[in-house]
């Protein structure tokens, strides 16, 4: 699929087929990674984070590309699994030290990621029933009436009442969880 | 609305956009004056970022598993299935069902006003059996597990609505479950066909709705379930259930199972003769080092035979085959040879690959016979119980094994049918996230061990009993944390169970919802053992088999909300349930058999309990229930009943105690000739006594 096409389907909501063809290129990632000090579990998660970023990154207003997608995600991931060893406190292997120059992939804020993982582990801490009245909402823009529907409100209101209930109490939790993250 | 959360709809719409531009400056005015207001805003903002990757994460979730079951389906060379599967969209089961408020539904306990047939008739089970309910997409082939392991294999477009037409939208598929005796019972459930006793290897229940509309199944599109066997799986037939007036399920309308062979990857199976690798690890090797183990079980090849001239005196303890050569060829084993060459990808997809074949591949090691070997491998066109009774008739000493397997009336590998490849590749799915988790268990175990074993002194001795002990409790938690953390390492739904996938399965091809009950009619026959008729040794004539009638009354049967009195014969997995009114329950006993009494009662959600051996044929005119704790009940059931759920947790029990027994007799410097002394007397009786092998003899034939 051209990557025209892949960014068009992912800015237009049908992202789940322009995932399934990005999955393509894991085993390039998967090799890199493995090759420079990871295992296949690593290689997992951090190709899982990094076609998030990806997504989120054609998402936003200004995005223009300007290498190949498979190029700019491959970018993403050494950047991701640099960031990681640093974090293990672990050699960067010199390969990978290396500025990579000609993929262009903005270097994922340090702070922003850190709110962001408190924000996710915030929402996985609410009820199941709350996180997917959320997700439902925000994330898949369903309609408050068929949402109610789904999942057995009795009315419109109710769900619009339940998603602000569950809204503030994620943002309790996430409040709790950046006072304990702060002390560490 | 609370003030509080007008406050966050406020916030929500400003971070939307969706404030217009005077409302929007009064509102950043606001913010300015306020850092606490800040705060929530910049709060709230994150949290939509959260919930934005959190969505995303699950989209990606969803592209690793059709990627990784893509590569799964080419690598087991099912070629064009592959792209079938992946543009069909094979989806395993996923999520639980939300609870949908109506009464056209199932919820927890609750039942729909109409069951499946489209009446208002339930029976007990139906009452006090918990559903489990699965949301699945119609337009997707399914592979559903249950909680106890049934797993069904659900193809596209198999359920219909009212109209006869394929629906749209998500379908609710509910599940009820009764594989053992504590849930049978307590459930009400009868093995009882009109009056014919039967002896079952499981019940369940399945029905299909979508809003309130009762679905049926499309009979051009069956359901494949296969439930786990846990005794004999010969002779069973799949039985319908109809709901009677007093509550129990009568079985009628029996159907033959379906008898085809599950091809798996034959290097998953276990192809080495049966105690062999015990052996090793018991003698201190790495059972799991499979060059290893291969290269020394196949050095064996040729030592298994003894050649002797014709006209000489045949050395006791082999098998000599016919032969018109000059040399007789004598064997005391399998030839290692043969399970090489047997044991590889050419033999995919036969009846050799099948985890039916392994199970008589143990049996043919302990006949040690060659010649019935290569029954089954010269005839791979044929079914499987076929082969079996060809050997039942050439081995003399067979004792029953293979007549027992003929009656399984296994058949053939199907390799057309999508559903029973599904089940297969499930079955795979599930051993490997299986051995994983059971190897990481093991590991940590060891190594809490070891850490343990370390400590030398007294003080730490007591520790250490005590420390083991609390391992063993914890055990079946951890595990489950392992299965899950090897399910998405794997890239699989850690939804999935953590129960054993079960080797020896029933497999039900099922066209209506409803009750289900695999049985085995029990006859005469099967009572005494004999083939047919049942003949008095002592007059010598056919004789009728007598019913001697039996009566239980039960003191205070008032004070009961239910009351549930079971006959258990002895050895069977029968489960009968006696009618009565007024505490008076009669049942009529088969004078061949020998019953135990149990009587279940509930007083609200209290259980009590009465239990009788060696029932006779009278009037019990006083019976008293005590109450009981519900998992005492369950305890006491089980024990009741003689169906084998409870080998699971042996099997696990087991692992335990063996595992830690034998990293302590792990020793590096092992002679290799004794190890080849040891495997080889092990593997083939004949070796202590004729050591040499036959290239030794002065041989020309071979």
């Amino acid at each position: 699929m051209p990557d025209q096409q892949l960014i068009h389907r992912i800015r237009s909501g049908q992202s789940d087929k322009a995932l399934a063809t990005l999955y393509h290129h894991f085993p390039m990632v998967r090799k890199m990674i493995r090759t420079n000090g990871g295992n296949a579990a690593d290689a997992e998660d951090i190709f899982q984070e990094a076609l998030i970023l990806l997504v989120r990154n054609i998402r936003q207003r200004d995005f223009t590309l300007t290498s190949k997608l498979s190029t700019y995600l491959f970018g993403i991931c050494r950047l991701l699994w640099k960031d990681e060893l640093r974090r293990r406190s672990r050699p960067i292997p010199h390969e990978l030290a290396q500025d990579s120059a000609g993929t262009e992939a903005p270097p994922p804020h340090e702070e922003k990621e850190q709110q962001a993982r408190l924000a996710e582990k915030a929402l996985d801490e609410l009820g199941e029933r709350c996180r997917e009245l959320l997700l439902l909402f925000y994330h898949a823009g369903m309609k408050l009436k068929d949402i109610a529907a789904r999942m057995g409100y009795s009315a419109e209101n109710t769900a619009k009442n339940q998603k602000y209930k569950c809204l503030e109490a994620a943002k309790i939790r996430l409040k709790q969880l950046q006072q304990i993250h702060q002390t560490l | 609305m609370r003030k509080e959360l007008e406050l966050i709809e406020k916030i929500e719409a400003y971070l939307q956009g969706r404030l217009s531009p005077a409302e929007t400056q009064a509102f950043e005015e606001q913010m300015a004056g306020d850092p606490a207001l800040q705060d929530e805003v910049e709060l709230q903002r994150q949290l939509m970022t959260g919930i934005d990757r959190a969505g995303l994460r699950e989209e990606v979730a969803k592209a690793r598993k059709r990627y990784t079951l893509q590569q799964r389906l080419v690598k087991w060379g099912l070629g064009g299935l592959a792209a079938a599967a992946v543009t069909v969209g094979l989806l395993y089961y996923l999520s639980h069902a939300d609870k949908l408020h109506s009464q056209h539904t199932y919820q927890d306990a609750t039942l729909p006003d109409y069951n499946e047939a489209g009446k208002k008739k339930w029976a007990d089970a139906d009452k006090y059996l918990p559903a489990q309910s699965y949301l699945i997409d119609p337009d997707r082939d399914t592979v559903i597990e249950t909680e106890k392991g049934i797993v069904l294999a659900i193809p596209a477009k198999a359920f219909l609505d009212e109209g006869d037409r394929p629906t749209k939208g998500q379908i609710q598929v509910v599940l009820k479950e009764a594989l053992d005796p504590a849930t049978i019972m307590t459930a009400g459930l009868s093995t009882r066909s009109d009056t014919q006793m039967l002896s079952t290897g499981g019940m369940f229940f399945l029905d299909a709705r979508q809003g309130s509309q009762i679905l049926h199944i499309d009979t051009t599109r069956p359901v494949t379930a296969q439930i786990p066997a846990a005794g004999d799986p010969s002779n069973m037939q799949l039985y319908k259930g109809k709901r009677m007036e007093n509550g129990t399920i009568n079985w009628v309308d029996p159907r033959p199972l379906e008898h085809s062979l599950t091809a798996v990857d034959i290097m998953t199976l276990d192809f080495y003769p049966p105690n062999y690798l015990d052996s090793l690890r018991t003698w201190g090797y790495d059972s799991k080092d499979r060059r290893f183990t291969d290269s020394l079980y196949f050095s064996f090849a040729g030592f298994y035979q003894r050649a002797v001239p014709q006209g000489e005196e045949l050395p006791q303890g082999f098998y000599y085959a016919k032969t018109d050569s000059s040399y007789i060829t004598g064997s005391c084993g399998i030839d290692p040879a043969k399970i090489r060459t047997i044991w590889s990808s050419k033999f995919q997809n036969t009846l050799l690959a099948t985890r039916e074949f392994e199970q008589r591949l143990h049996w043919l090691y302990i006949s040690g016979r060659n010649d019935l070997l290569d029954l089954y491998i010269d005839h791979l066109d044929r079914n499987l119980s076929d082969i079996d009774s060809m050997v039942a008739r050439k081995f003399d000493m067979d004792n029953g094994i293979f007549q027992a397997f003929a009656r399984r009336h296994d058949g053939k590998v199907n390799n057309t049918s999508p559903q029973i490849r599904q089940l297969a590749a499930y079955y795979k799915m599930k051993t490997q996230v299986y051995t994983a988790a059971m190897t990481k268990a093991k590991n940590e175990y060891r190594s809490r061990q070891a850490a343990l074993e370390s400590l030398s002194n007294a003080r730490a001795e007591q520790h250490m009993v005590d420390s083991f002990a609390r391992v063993q409790q914890n055990y079946r938690q951890e595990f489950k944390v392992n299965f899950q953390a090897a399910c998405r390492q794997l890239g699989y739904d850690t939804a999935i169970k953590p129960t054993p996938p079960a080797t020896v399965v029933y497999t039900a091809t099922i066209t209506t919802t409803g009750w289900c009950n695999i049985d085995r009619a029990v006859t005469a026959a099967t009572l005494n053992r004999t083939t047919v008729e049942y003949t008095d040794s002592t007059t010598n004539k056919k004789a009728v088999i007598r019913y001697l009638p039996m009566t239980v009354h039960i003191t205070d049967w008032k004070s009961y909300d239910r009351l549930y009195v079971y006959l258990l014969p002895d050895q069977l997995s029968s489960f009968m349930r006696a009618s009565g009114a007024e505490g008076a329950y009669a049942e009529n006993l088969n004078e061949l058999l020998r019953y135990r009494l149990v009587c279940i009662g509930y007083k609200g959600e209290q259980a009590w309990y009465y239990q009788q051996d060696k029932l006779a044929p009278v009037t019990y005119p006083d019976i008293r229930l005590s109450s009981i704790s519900t998992e005492e009940l369950t305890t006491r059931l089980a024990l009741a009943g003689s169906m084998t759920q409870t080998m699971e947790l042996q099997k696990e029990n087991t692992f335990l105690q063996l595992d830690w027994q034998d990293q302590k007799r792990i020793r590096r410097n092992q002679q290799l000739d004794s190890l080849e002394f040891n495997t080889g007397s092990m593997l083939f009786h004949c070796w202590i006594h004729f050591g040499r092998p036959v290239s030794d003899t002065t041989s020309t034939e071979n």
